[in-house]
Formats: structure tokens, C-alpha cells, sequence
């Protein structure tokens, strides 16, 4: 057992900052609603240079496990201003695209020279009609990936971008631009097996789930540092009990949603039994969770809290986002909840490996 | 699959046969309804617990989280871990010698002497002897040590006047773990010792206290001119403060955690099958409700794994030790009331009695009160993980 990070996964999480520090200045965009191809293949060629697309290629000598890959994103999400990204999607897009068979763009994709973006609510389950359902930043990508099941047979599709069919979907993070197109869309590029599905639709929201860690974790930090610095009444606000009590209170939230992000992420590594159940409570808690989390932060934080300015809108509108996208997070729990129900028994933990 | 899994929650796998062993052997040794059968504070009750604590000797558990050096099993952190996870998911009882074996044992193992300790803690291991933990006054709650239960050393021996309260299972109990003042002129946190009280000598009474399930498991503690012996004194004199932080720490620590939520799950677990009975349309909510109870609930044990790696690999595991048990007092009264609507519901369509699970439910209030209340662990938080001041 060894449930948390080794030194040398400390200093690749640390060095995944370092790269995100570093990037050129996206924040204007973010705030002017001005995510677009040139902004995001901007992004995509620093990433990819420093190597943070390899991580999730499984035919890379860099590859690492889910676990590690929702520390990058929890890092990913403790950005103040959200990354205006496909990370998540483009991980999972090389993935897929490599199980599938399709080698040269899944190459393409890693190496960074297109950007790959999902249709995440095929892929996580949210009802989506006769719909692609979300697809973030299809203005900006150059390839949508479409993970689409049917009975046994899942087949992946491969769509260019952009699709003349497309229509925006609410602008819920101005970090994600986000379409929607009518099916079906794109043309066939491999097919997925039954254990692969399994696997990326958990890790996919595992990865999910600890973005928004990352996020509530920022919103957080910041507002215990704000409750430290601000003065009224003549003291510091950090001296009321009242809001003592709920900063403790946030913290014993956010601790509870971080374990169970990087155990649905382990799970999901160790193929164990029942992962879709620790998936789908890992994106459920922390989807409820960090979007609270969000809220107590601009509370806290008084009319500073409603700025543009004092940018706690970013971490809430990503998390409102990411608890939306893939699989709505109340949904994820009434699904984990009915599993219960019907075995008559609660979830326990894994503790062993999957066959 | 091609990577090293890094990140690794799976628990050994002599550890897990190891918890499949104890698994087997609470399903063959406590009867399924014991909890319907032993209505929770009776004398039956009572003497099914002392009778388990013994049977968990003779078994080889008792001393599960004690080291070899005093006749425990010097069990590795994971397996006492596994251990713990098993008994509460198997509902397993605590047994009355539970705080005994769990914060008095350590804390003579810590400060007490070598008599003490060979006068201890073997009743304690075997069976034989039970605690209470005598710490709470009428005056002193939270504000624990402005407690005035005083001792004074009177030709040799101390002699003990003042009251105790909310003293769990004080009737049922041999010895009395009592903090006494023994120094009214120092400041207050500075004047307080430590005192094994046999509870049955003179001059101790004991009043029941009736409580909100219906039973009378903690009581009042009263001390007229008792009288202890000078080697009862546990730890220095008038050094008891720090003698006593040290239970609490014991009290609020993982083994504790997780022993706690047993009651709870298995409150929830019957809430599951009442839900069962519902039909489809009625369930959403109920759904939606467990599982999120389920996440919190789940969540516990995960923390307390976050906090044994951090403990092995020497890190400082304060920060997660004090999140885990406001972590789950939080959880289950938050959430538990929609969870357990079901259950009125299903025992009258199942024609089973559902009150035990109710009065479990009822006696779970307490997990935000007893061993310190919520607030104060807030207050702990806040102060010295958050440095909010
Ligand atoms: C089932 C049960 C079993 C128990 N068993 C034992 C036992 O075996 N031995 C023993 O010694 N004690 C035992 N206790 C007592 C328990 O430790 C105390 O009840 C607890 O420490 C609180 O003290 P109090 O009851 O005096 O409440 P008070 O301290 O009077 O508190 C009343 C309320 O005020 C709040 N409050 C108090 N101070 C503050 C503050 N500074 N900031 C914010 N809020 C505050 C409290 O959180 C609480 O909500 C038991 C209690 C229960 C419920």
C-alpha cells in the first residue's frame, strides 16, 4: 500500500507546474471569450514539447499510470486561471486512438502537431439525444474524437474539424468553448474492446473528478490566505469562529473529495472490481463537493467574492463546467447509489487488484 | 498493462487472507441479530460485550494494535488496518474492554511505570478488567481542564472528592481513568494528574443517566473521600494534562474512526434493503442520498490509508489526523436522515422490526459530542492546520 505520490512523481507534478507557469499569456483570451484555434495551438506546442502529451501515450516510454495523470490534472486545475485546454481530452483522445489502431494520428496528436479534442458526453454517458453532446473547444481543435457503444461493439470515430454542422453549447467556462453536432458525424477510425471502454470511461471521470479538486483546492487556499489579510471590526476576519468553522469544514470536504478522486484513479489503473462504482462517486462527490467548495469561496470573500477582478469565477465556472460534461455529478451518484441498492450492499474498498 | 502502478492501494495479499480469517471467524462467533437480541445498555448487552472481549483474547485479536513487548501482535500498520476495516464492516460488537484496550492500554504503555504496566494491562488484554474514561464534569466540557474533581494527598494516599459525568459504561466497569486536580494555586492546564480509581471502592456512586435511546450506558461519577493508593498515579504529578491529550489523541485516532462508523454503516445497510422494497419510481432520491452517503462514508477509510502512508514514509500526518474524524461526523449527520426515511417504510411492509436500527441511528448523534465535540475539532483545524487566528 502506498497511497500517495513517491519523491520522483512529486518532482514530475512539480515540473508539470513549472511547464504551466511558463506557458504564453492565455488570460486575455479567456477573459475577452476569445478561445480559438490560434490561442489553443499555441498551448498544444508547448505542451507537447515539454513531453505532457506522452504521459498518457501508452506506446511511450514516458507513459504513467492514472494515478499520476490525475495529479497533472489536479495541477492543471489548481491554475487560477483555468488553461483554455483540451488536457484531459487530448490524454484520453491519444489513448484511444492508440487502442483503436489508428497509429499515425495518434502520433500526430502526442508530437502535438493537431490538436485532438473528445466528445466527452458520448463518452461519459450523459444523455445526449441524437447528439455528438459536448465537444470542448470543437471552434478550435482540428479532430474530434467520438467513442460511440453500441451493445458489444464500441467504435471510435474520427471527426475534422470544424463541422459546418455545429452549434456553440452554452458558454458555461469561457476557458472551454464547447459544440455540439448532430449525429452521426465523422468517419470510422478503429474499434474499442469491452475492458478498453471500461477503462477510459473511468478514467476519464477519475480525471474529471481531480480537475476539480485542483480547482476547489486554488478557491480554497486562496480564501483562507483572503480570511488571513482582511480586516473588520478591527481584526482580522481569520479571528471569527463563525468562519473558522466553515474554513475547517472545507477542508475536511476537500480532503474527502481528493481521496476519492485518486482512488477511482487507482482503481481504474488496477482494473479493480466495481470501477465504474468508484468512478462514478469519485465525479459525483467531487463534482457536488468542489462546486460548494466554489460557492463558500466567493462568500467568504464578501463583494470581492463577485469581481471579475477577484477571479474566483474561473475555478467555479470550470468546475460547474467539468461536474456538467462526461456524466452530470448528481447523476454519477444516483447511479453509484442504485448499484447499491440493487446488490442490497454499500461499496467497500478494493483493495486487490482486477483479474 | 505496460506501466508500474505507482500509486498502490491494494493491501498485501496475506493481509487480506488474514482479514478473510477474521472475517470468518466474527460470521461464526456473533450471532446475526445480536444487536436485536442484546437491546444496546441492558445486562445481557453487557455481558455479550465482556463476553466478545474475551473471545477476541482467546483469539488472538485483542492485542492487534499492541506491541510484542506487552503481549500484543506487533501487527504491521496495514494489518491492523485490514483488522479494523473488518470489524466494522462486519458489525462486529466492540466489546466493553474497547477502551481498555484502545486508549488506556497505550497511554500506560507510554507513561505508565513497570508496575503499572504489569498490573494493568494484562486484565486489560484478557478480558478481565474494564475501564472508564472519568474526564467530563458538570463544569468542564469542552473546557475540559478547568475540571475541579480534586485529590489530595492526605498521609500517603490521595484522597479523591468531586463528581465525573457522562462517564460511558461506568457501571458496568472495574477501573476509572479520573482526571483529578491535584494543585489548585497552578494555572489551571498545570495542576491536573491522572488516577487509576477502582470504582468500586467506598465512596464512589454511580447514577445511571437515562439517554436518548432509551437506555442507561453513561452515567453520573461521584467521589466522596474515596480513597487511592499513591502508585495509582499515572504519569507525573500534576503532569496529567499532557497525559490526557495524549488519550484524546488515541480517542480521535484511526482505529476509532473507523470503529465508528461500523454502526452507521450497518444503519445504512438495512435503510438499502427497506429501499429495495420501493418500487422503481420512488427510488431516485434514495439514490441519489446513498450515494452520496456512500461517498462519505467511503471516503473515511481512504483518508485513514492516506494517513497510515504518510505515517510510514515519516511525514507529518497531522493535518489528515484531525480532518478524519470531523470528516466523518460530518458525513453521516448531514446525510444519514434521508437515508434512513426508508426504513419505517420497509419494516412495515416487511413486517421486521427496524427500531434497533433507529436507535443506532439516535445513539449516532453522539458522534459530534462524545471524545470532543465537532466545534472543537473545528477550532482545532482551524487554528493549527489553517493558521486562523
Ligand atoms: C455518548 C457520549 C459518551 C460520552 N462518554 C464520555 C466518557 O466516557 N467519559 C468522559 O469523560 N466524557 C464522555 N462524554 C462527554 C463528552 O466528552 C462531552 O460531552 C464533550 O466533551 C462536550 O462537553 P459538554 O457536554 O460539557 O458540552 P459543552 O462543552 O458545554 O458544549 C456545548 C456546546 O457548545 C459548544 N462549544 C463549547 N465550547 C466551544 C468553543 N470554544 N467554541 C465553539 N463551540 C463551543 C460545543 O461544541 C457544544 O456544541 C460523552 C459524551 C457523549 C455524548
Amino acid at each position: 500500500m502506498r497511497a500517495g505520490f513517491d519523491e520522483e512523481e512529486r518532482a514530475l507534478l512539480e515540473g508539470f507546474d513549472e511547464t504551466l507557469r511558463r506557458l504564453p499569456e492565455y488570460a486575455t483570451a479567456v477573459d475577452d471569450g476569445r478561445v480559438d484555434r490560434e490561442v489553443v495551438s499555441r498551448l498544444g506546442r508547448r505542451l507537447a514539447a515539454d513531453g505532457w502529451f506522452e504521459v498518457a501515450d501508452p506506446r511511450s516510454d514516458s507513459r504513467q499510470p492514472g494515478t499520476v495523470l490525475a495529479g497533472l490534472a489536479e495541477v492543471a486545475g489548481r491554475r487560477s486561471v483555468a488553461i483554455p485546454y483540451p488536457l484531459l481530452e487530448t490524454w484520453l483522445a491519444v489513448r484511444v486512438l492508440r487502442q483503436a489502431g489508428a497509429e499515425e494520428v495518434a502520433t500526430a496528436v502526442a508530437a502535438g502537431e493537431r490538436t485532438a479534442t473528445l466528445a466527452v458526453d458520448l463518452l461519459g454517458g450523459n444523455h445526449v439525444g441524437d447528439t455528438s453532446g459536448w465537444v470542448p473547444y470543437a471552434n478550435a481543435a482540428d479532430l474530434a474524437v467520438l467513442v460511440v457503444a453500441e451493445g458489444a461493439e464500441t467504435t471510435v470515430l474520427l471527426a475534422e474539424l470544424p463541422l459546418a454542422s455545429m452549434w456553440e453549447a452554452p458558454a458555461i467556462d469561457l476557458a472551454t468553448p464547447t459544440g455540439v453536432a448532430p449525429l452521426p458525424v465523422g468517419r470510422e477510425a478503429g474499434r474499442l474492446d469491452s475492458e478498453e471502454l471500461r477503462f477510459t470511461r473511468c478514467l476519464y471521470l477519475a480525471l474529471q473528478a481531480a480537475a476539480m479538486v485542483g480547482a476547489a483546492d486554488d478557491l480554497f487556499r486562496r480564501t483562507v490566505d483572503y480570511l488571513r489579510a482582511r480586516e473588520q471590526f478591527g481584526v482580522r476576519l481569520s479571528s471569527f469562529q463563525a468562519l473558522q468553522h466553515h474554513a475547517a469544514d472545507l477542508l475536511v470536504a476537500l480532503e474527502a473529495a481528493r481521496s476519492l478522486a485518486y482512488y477511482a484513479a487507482w482503481c481504474a489503473d488496477a482494473r479493480a472490481e466495481r470501477m465504474e462504482e468508484y468512478a462514478l462517486t469519485a465525479k459525483g462527490f467531487c463534482g457536488e463537493t468542489c462546486w460548494s467548495i466554489a460557492g463558500s469561496a466567493i462568500q467568504l470573500h464578501g463583494g470581492t467574492g463577485m469581481t471579475w477582478e477577484g477571479a474566483l469565477h474561473y475555478g467555479l465556472c470550470r468546475i460547474a463546467y467539468l461536474a456538467m460534461a462526461g456524466r452530470n455529478a448528481s447523476e454519477c451518484l444516483s447511479a453509484a447509489g442504485g448499484a447499491a441498492i440493487d446488490r442490497a450492499s454499500m461499496l467497500t474498498l478494493a483493495h486487490r487488484r482486477g483479474p | 498493462m505496460g506501466y508500474s502502478i505507482h500509486m498502490d492501494f491494494t493491501v498485501a495479499p496475506e493481509d487480506l487472507e488474514f482479514g478473510d480469517r477474521v472475517r470468518a471467524w466474527v460470521e461464526a462467533n456473533v450471532p446475526r441479530d445480536w444487536t436485536i437480541e442484546y437491546p444496546y445498555g441492558s445486562p445481557e448487552w453487557v455481558e455479550f460485550q465482556k463476553d466478545w472481549d474475551r473471545k477476541l483474547y482467546q483469539a488472538g485479536y485483542a492485542g492487534m494494535f499492541w506491541p510484542r513487548e506487552f503481549g500484543g501482535t506487533g501487527a504491521s500498520p496495514e494489518r491492523r488496518f485490514v483488522f479494523a476495516q473488518v470489524m466494522a464492516e462486519t458489525g462486529a460488537p466492540e466489546g466493553l474492554g474497547h477502551l481498555g484496550r484502545r486508549v488506556v492500554a497505550p497511554i500506560l504503555m507510554t507513561h505508565g511505570t513497570p508496575e503499572q504496566q504489569r498490573r494493568f494491562l494484562p486484565p486489560i488484554l484478557e478480558g478481565r478488567e474494564f475501564w472508564a474514561q472519568c474526564f467530563s464534569e458538570p463544569g468542564a466540557g469542552s473546557d475540559l481542564a478547568s475540571l475541579s474533581t480534586r485529590a489530595e494527598l492526605v498521609g500517603g494516599r490521595f484522597l479523591v472528592n468531586g463528581q465525573k459525568v457522562w462517564t460511558s459504561n461506568a457501571e458496568f466497569c472495574d477501573w476509572g481513568f479520573v482526571l483529578v486536580r491535584t494543585d489548585r494555586q497552578a494555572p489551571k492546564h498545570a495542576g491536573i494528574s491522572c488516577l487509576a480509581v477502582p470504582l468500586r471502592a467506598a465512596g464512589v456512586t454511580i447514577r445511571p443517566i437515562r439517554q436518548i435511546n432509551r437506555q442507561s450506558d453513561f452515567a453520573e461519577v461521584f467521589f466522596d473521600d474515596v480513597e487511592v493508593p499513591l502508585e495509582n498515579l499515572i504519569g507525573p504529578l500534576n503532569g496529567g494534562w499532557r497525559v490526557a491529550v495524549t488519550l484524546l489523541n488515541y480517542e480521535r485516532g484511526l482505529e476509532s474512526a473507523m470503529s465508528r462508523f461500523a454502526d452507521q454503516r450497518r444503519a445504512v445497510e438495512s435503510a438499502l434493503l427497506a429501499i429495495r422494497e420501493k418500487p422503481e419510481r420512488d427510488r431516485y432520491l434514495d439514490a441519489h442520498a446513498l450515494g452520496r452517503l456512500q461517498a462519505e462514508i467511503l471516503a473515511i477509510p481512504i483518508v485513514a490509508m492516506r494517513l497510515l502512508s504518510t505515517q510510514l514514509e515519516g511525514g507529518d500526518p497531522s493535518e489528515l489526523a484531525s480532518v478524519l474524524k470531523l470528516q466523518h461526523s460530518n458525513a453521516w449527520q448531514r446525510d444519514a436522515s434521508r437515508v434512513l426515511l426508508a426504513t419505517g417504510q420497509a419494516s412495515m411492509l416487511k413486517r421486521e422490526p427496524a427500531e434497533s436500527q433507529f436507535l443506532f441511528y439516535l445513539m449516532s448523534r453522539a458522534v459530534s459530542i462524545g471524545g470532543g465535540t465537532s466545534e472543537i475539532q473545528r477550532n482545532v483545524i482551524a487554528k493549527r492546520v489553517l493558521g486562523l487566528t
